[in-house]
């Protein structure tokens, strides 16, 4: 009966379940169905879970694909073109790092962006990737990455001032 | 409070947590699917075993059956085939009372045919003989007939090789014949200076 012991997998626990329950409501903006996608994605990864090793990442994998399920369902996505002609050096991932807001608005910032801007934010600011890798999980070119970096920069400095206060709310 | 973009979305996330509740509901999730788990790695492993011991029992029965054949099996297919000949009587090819004659005719074969010394009255009974086989082997037939009672019997001769007849009683050792009966007819069988014999009764 050794062999049992062997494919029992591992479980996560409460640390990683609030990790991965984090990226969940970054994609979703919503508590409630940021623990119903990392639920369904759980379910998903138990049905077929033996003799994965870099679990983290496969789950986080199913999360990703589920919410795009989900989304391609309700809305049809919409990537924009990249001019790959265009100077990439101005608005790499680090260049975010510039952006100074006030903390409160944060929910206005990931209100303004799409699900996959907030993705890229993600993944840069809590896992700490860099652009290719960032590009390497999403599954996506590098220069669409650099290109939604560079629109994500241009919605928040259009709508946060240099104090990193809503234009808009002050208008109002 | 003002700060960069990054710093923001960590503070903001850390403040985003699972409920205690939602964490039990997750775990109580893993768990039944670690029990599923083990359960179907039990049924698997029982069956991976089920499979491994049938195969065994095959292999064992196919070597056993065709293979291997036991010695008592060997022994009655020997007497049955003794005995299906003996009662055939099939024409001699060669009359004579003495071995010496006969073994001139037995020129075929690859060993020579001798006096067995548990058939002392061999040559006072002794008619003929012909080319037989038995089992595949080529083998001597002698043919003899009580003189008194004109009882006819049949013995086989060839060459003794267990790989072909499994273990025998050898006289050699100091063993006495197994004693198989066919058709209702008693045959003797035995191995003698490096030959088989077989004989009807």
């Amino acid at each position: 009966m050794a062999g049992l012991a062997v494919l029992k997998f591992s479980m996560f626990s409460e640390t990683e379940l609030n990790q991965l329950y984090r990226y969940c409501y970054t994609l979703t903006r919503d508590q409630t169905s940021a623990y119903d996608l990392l639920h369904n994605a759980l379910e998903k990864y138990l049905a077929n879970s033996q003799n994965i090793t870099a679990k983290k990442a496969y789950l986080q994998k199913i999360i990703r694909n589920l919410f795009i399920d989900d989304l391609r369902a309700s809305q049809r996505r919409e990537f924009v073109s990249f001019d790959e002609n265009q100077d990439y050096a101005d608005f790499d991932i680090q260049t975010l790092e510039s952006i100074i807001i006030n903390e409160d608005m944060i929910e206005k910032v990931l209100a303004l962006l799409s699900p996959v801007e907030r993705e890229i934010l993600y993944f840069w600011a809590i896992e700490g990737f860099s652009t290719a890798e960032v590009a390497e999980i999403m599954a996506m070119p590098k220069g669409t990455i650099l290109s939604k970096i560079h629109r994500m920069r241009i919605a928040i400095k259009q709508r946060f001032d240099f104090d990193g206060n809503d234009q808009r709310g002050q208008q109002q | 409070m003002k700060q960069s973009i990054k710093q923001a979305l960590q503070h903001h996330l850390q403040q985003k947590s699972l409920s205690g509740k939602q964490v039990k509901q997750l775990h109580r999730l893993q768990n039944q699917a670690d029990e599923q788990n083990k359960t179907g790695n039990k049924i698997t492993w029982l069956m991976t075993m089920s499979i491994v011991a049938t195969l065994i029992l095959s292999v064992l029965v196919l070597y056993s059956v065709v293979i291997q054949p036991d010695k008592n099996n060997m022994s009655l297919l020997i007497a049955e085939e003794v005995v299906s000949n003996h009662l055939k009587l099939k024409p001699l090819e060669i009359k004579a009372n003495q071995l010496q004659e006969i073994n001139q005719y037995f020129s075929m074969l690859d060993f020579v045919p001798i006096h067995s010394d548990r058939l002392p009255e061999f040559s006072e009974k002794l008619v003929g003989g012909r080319y037989c086989s038995l089992q595949g082997i080529t083998a001597a037939q002698f043919r003899l007939q009580d003189t008194e009672s004109g009882e006819i019997q049949t013995l086989y001769e060839t060459i003794y090789n267990p790989k072909i007849f499994n273990n025998l009683p050898n006289l050699d050792a100091g063993e006495e014949p197994i004693t198989v009966y066919a058709k209702g007819i008693q045959v003797e069988i035995w191995v003698e200076k490096g030959l088989l014999f077989a004989q009807t009764h």
